[in-house]
């Protein structure tokens, strides 16, 4: 992977991601988290290698298939990307409108997780009128709404304190619980250690796989369902 | 509140609200150019329709020849021409009427009886079987070599020429008009998208398809369209209407009555319409080309 004509921001990287595991990924600024997850959520396309995504090779995949793709993918950016001339309700009901569902199944259940994100008292609010918490939860919850097989997050407990951050694990713990495969971006020792869950670890573009004592499923063989990003030099 | 679905997305700019005016301008400029060569084509079917089925048959006068010789020859062709098969009416217009025709040229009082003036045979042809104009010619040749069969064919042509050029510019203004009334939305779209570059990107990733993205410029350029067009039309409405006005105070002698037909009313007012869907095609296609770049 590079952008332009640059170097190869990304090079050796081959994993695969278990459906219904969840992973951290580590690395210092400038390691590729971001570019890593780029082509996950099909931001990019890879400049060499393989990418299967939901069993799809992303290399061949027609680009009108693609938003199909997208949708089955929620995102938290790292600096939320919300729009801000939209109320935080229109906001998290974005993925549902986009993707055409009827608006009273909309409005159901986008009060149902802003209740459950503690934002019931905000869905009016215009994002820039939040605090950067509640910003992080509408971006949160516009990633959830649409019960995404994978979710990526960049960095979602950068902007909190850590007692937030850590009911944000548990929330991403729920979802996945419930089937969600998860990659969480972050710096915090403190998480990635209470948490343990795998771990993948970028360093100059370069993937190594870290198991957490308890990890739950490792990154093996022929990827099921998410798999990501093949390039040997 | 109900709003619809896809009026959510955008902000309004501030720019936008140009925008309607200069396209109210080009439909405006595309409404007289529209009315212009609707009243031109009214105005040769008019002409046209008066004069086919009439021919003028011009006698002219012999050397020395006296009025009363004269006259005797225009009464006979007179009653030759009633006699054709295919004519309804043959009637010699009266000196005096002459006199009048050549008013403006000769002024009042002129001495006509010293000047050898041509006489006039007005023909009126059978509707229904028409006398065929190379048979009357022969035969009114054979008759009176100084009888001239004028069926208004040269000065028609060259009428129904000028007429058709002028509606050709016209046509080819309101094609200029509604090509840059397409610049002016592409331009005004382009400003838009770049306006709304993280908007757009957001909506990418999460799965909106180029379509839906297209559909939010789309209803912005609609209203743009519409609006700009009723403004148009408006102006256009507005201009003709003091137009016509002018024209009742002018000595209509020289001028025949003109007035556009109901459906070229309804042409001129489905204008908003059509620029409208101008407006909206042409969002549609640049948004979906631009587009086309992203992954």
């Amino acid at each position: 992977m590079r952008y332009g004509t640059g170097p190869e921001v990304l090079r050796e990287v081959t994993f695969s991601l278990a459906p219904g595991s969840f992973h951290f990924l580590t690395g210092r600024s400038g390691a590729g988290k971001s570019s890593l997850l780029k082509l996950m959520y099909l931001a990019h396309r890879p400049s060499r290698g393989l990418i299967t995504l939901f069993d799809e090779d992303i290399a061949t995949v027609p680009r009108k298939r693609l938003p199909l793709l997208r949708r089955r993918i929620g995102v938290v950016f790292q600096e939320f990307r919300l729009l801000n001339h939209l109320s935080a309700f229109d906001n998290v009901a974005l993925p549902l409108r986009v993707a055409g569902v009827r608006d009273s199944t909309v409005r159901k259940n986008v009060r149902e997780l802003l209740h459950w994100t503690g934002l019931a008292d905000h869905m009016k609010a215009r994002p820039p009128t939040l605090s950067g918490g509640q910003q992080q939860r509408v971006a949160i919850a516009r990633a959830i709404i649409a019960k995404p097989s994978l979710l990526l997050a960049d960095e979602p407990t950068g902007n909190v304190d850590e007692a937030m951050g850590v009911r944000l694990l548990y929330l991403f713990e729920e979802l996945n619980r419930m089937g969600t495969t998860v990659v969480i971006a972050t710096h915090s020792e403190a998480l990635i250690s209470r948490f343990q869950h795998p771990v993948l670890h970028l360093e100059d573009g370069v993937l190594t796989t870290r198991h957490a004592a308890a990890a739950r499923s490792g990154a093996t063989g022929e990827a099921p369902s998410t798999s990501a990003a093949g390039a040997k030099p | 509140m109900i709003r619809r679905r896809s009026d959510l997305v955008l902000s309004r700019e501030p720019s936008a609200r140009l925008v309607p005016w200069i396209i109210g301008l080009m439909t405006y400029l595309a409404c007289l150019m529209l009315a212009g060569a609707l009243l031109l084509s009214v105005l040769l079917e008019q002409w046209t329709s008066d004069m086919t089925g009439t021919v003028t048959v011009q006698v002219m006068p012999m050397e020395g020849e006296s009025q009363e010789a004269m006259e005797d020859r225009v009464d006979k062709l007179v009653r030759l021409l009633q006699r054709s098969q295919g004519v309804a009416a043959a009637r010699s217009i009266p000196l005096p009427e002459i006199a009048a025709l050549l008013e403006p040229w000769l002024g009042a009082g002129a001495a006509l009886d010293e000047l050898p003036l041509p006489r006039l045979i007005d023909v009126t042809f059978d509707e229904a079987s028409p006398a065929s104009l190379e048979v009357l010619r022969t035969m009114l040749s054979n008759a009176d070599p100084g009888a001239v069969l004028d069926d208004h064919g040269i000065w028609q042509e060259q009428l129904a020429g000028l007429i058709g050029a002028l509606g050709a510019v016209a046509g080819f203004i309101v094609v200029l008009v509604a090509v840059a009334t397409v610049g002016i939305v592409i331009f005004a779209t382009r400003s838009g998208m770049a306006a709304h570059q993280d908007v757009i990107e957001v909506l990418h990733l999460i799965g909106a398809r180029d379509v839906f993205i297209a559909r939010q410029f789309q209803n912005l350029a609609l209203s743009q369209g519409f609006r700009g067009g009723l403004i148009g039309i408006a102006l256009g409405a507005a201009t003709l209407w003091s137009l016509s006005r002018a024209a009742a105070h002018l000595d209509t002698s020289m001028l025949p009555p003109v007035s556009l037909l109901a459906w070229h009313w309804g042409l001129l007012a489905a204008l908003p319409l059509a620029t409208a869907l101008i407006a909206n095609w042409t969002a549609k296609r640049t948004v979906v080309r631009s587009l086309r770049k992203l992954v």
